[in-house]
C-alpha cells in the first residue's frame, strides 16, 4: 500500500513537471551597427523552426527599433509571403490563426527598441506541408507619404519527418 | 517508509530540473534558430502625384513616376534618370523588395485591376513598377493590391536602387470631383 502511495505521488509530481509551460525565450538582440541608430529596423530577418509538429509551439521575440526622433505606432501583422525560400511553400490558410503576436500595435518612444514575442501554435490534428513559410510584417503606421516602407521577418517552418 | 520518502525526494529533484533540459534530447524538441540580421530600408521621396506637381489626373491615361515627364515612358533599358524614387537598403543583409498598390479610397475610388499598367477598366486602374537597368516594358513587375511578386530580388546591403511606377487610370469618367488616395507599400525581407 505504501509503495502504491509512493508511486502515485511520484507519478503525480512527474506529470506536473512535464506540464510546466516553458518560459518565453530571453533573447539578447545583437548590437546593431551604429549607423542604424537613427533608422527604423527589425531583427532578426529570418526565423527557422525545425522538427515542428501538430500540437507543438515555437516562439521567438522580434526586435523592433524606432529610429525616429518622436514616438511611432507600429502594426505587427501576419502576412502571406510574396515569395518563398527554396523548397518551401506558402503557409496553409489556417496558419494565420496559429500565429500569436503578443503586441500587434506597439507604440515605441523615440529611438526605443522593443521585443515583441511571436509564437506559432499548431493545433493537434492540423495538417501542413513538409516545409512552409509565413511572414511577420512590421509597419510604422505614422508614415504619411503615398509611398511607405514595411519590414518583414520570414518564418521558415519544417515539419518533423 | 524510507523508500517512499526516497521516491518523493527523487520526484522533487526531477521537478526542479528545467523541463527544457530534461527533454532536450527527445525527438519532440522543436528547434528554433534565428540569424542576427537587421532589416531596414528608406525611400525618397515618399510622395507622388501621378500627373505631376498639383495637376489632376485624367481618365484612361498612363502616367509614369519619371522625372523626365509624367507621361513619358522609360527607355527600352530603364535609365537611372527615368526613376523618381530611390530605395536604400540600410539592412546589414541582402534583401528582396516587393511593392503593393492597394485600391484607392475616397472620390471615385479606382480599384486595382491587378494585371499591370497596360490594363484598366471603367472603374479600375492598372499599375507596374520598373527599376533602373531593367528592360522596359518586359521587365516591369505587376503591382497588385496585395501579394505582388518581388520588384527587386537580392538588393545588396547598403545599396541604393532607383525605381519608378507606371499607372493607367480608369477608363470611366471621374464624377465625384473629390480626391482619392492610396498608399503604396514597399516591403523588405531577408533574401539569404
Amino acid at each position: 500500500m505504501k509503495k502504491l502511495i509512493g508511486f502515485l505521488v511520484v507519478a503525480g509530481l512527474l506529470l506536473s513537471a512535464c506540464a510546466q509551460p516553458s518560459a518565453p525565450p530571453v533573447v539578447q538582440t545583437p548590437e546593431p551597427p551604429p549607423e542604424l541608430y537613427d533608422k527604423t529596423w527589425i531583427s532578426p530577418g529570418k526565423v527557422e523552426v525545425g522538427n515542428f509538429y501538430p500540437g507543438a509551439r515555437a516562439e521567438y521575440p522580434l526586435s523592433i527599433h524606432n529610429g525616429k526622433d518622436e514616438p511611432a505606432k507600429f502594426s505587427v501583422t501576419y502576412r502571406e509571403p510574396g515569395s518563398t525560400g527554396e523548397g518551401y511553400v506558402t503557409a496553409p490558410g489556417a496558419a494565420e490563426g496559429w500565429v500569436i503576436i503578443a503586441e500587434p500595435a506597439p507604440v515605441l518612444a523615440a529611438k526605443e527598441t522593443r521585443q515583441v514575442l511571436i509564437a506559432v501554435e499548431m493545433p493537434k490534428g492540423a495538417k501542413a506541408p513538409p516545409k512552409w513559410e509565413f511572414w511577420i510584417a512590421v509597419k510604422d503606421v505614422t508614415q504619411t507619404g503615398m509611398v511607405q516602407t514595411e519590414l518583414a521577418c520570414r518564418w521558415l517552418v519544417e515539419m518533423r519527418k | 517508509m524510507r523508500k517512499v520518502l526516497g521516491l518523493v525526494l527523487l520526484a522533487l529533484a526531477l521537478v526542479l530540473i528545467p523541463v527544457g533540459s530534461a527533454f532536450a534530447a527527445t525527438s519532440d524538441t522543436v528547434a528554433v534558430t534565428a540569424t542576427p540580421t537587421f532589416i531596414s530600408i528608406s525611400i525618397l521621396p515618399d510622395t507622388w502625384n501621378p500627373a505631376g506637381g498639383t495637376a489632376k489626373i485624367n481618365k484612361n491615361t498612363t502616367y509614369y513616376a519619371n522625372p523626365i515627364g509624367a507621361t513619358t515612358a522609360p527607355s527600352p533599358t530603364v535609365a537611372v534618370g527615368e526613376c523618381s524614387f530611390t530605395v536604400t537598403n540600410t539592412s546589414n543583409v541582402i534583401t528582396d523588395l516587393t511593392a503593393n498598390f492597394p485600391s484607392f479610397a475616397g472620390g471615385d475610388a479606382m480599384t486595382n485591376i491587378d494585371t499591370g499598367y497596360a490594363n484598366n477598366s471603367a472603374t479600375s486602374f492598372g499599375a507596374s513598377s520598373y527599376i533602373s537597368g531593367a528592360a522596359w516594358p518586359a521587365g516591369a513587375v505587376i503591382m497588385k493590391a496585395a501579394d505582388s511578386a518581388a520588384m527587386k530580388v537580392d538588393l545588396a546591403a547598403t545599396t541604393d536602387l532607383k525605381f519608378g511606377i507606371a499607372i493607367k487610370t480608369m477608363s470611366g469618367d471621374f464624377t465625384s470631383g473629390t480626391a482619392m488616395t492610396s498608399t503604396i507599400t514597399v516591403t523588405a525581407v531577408d533574401s539569404t
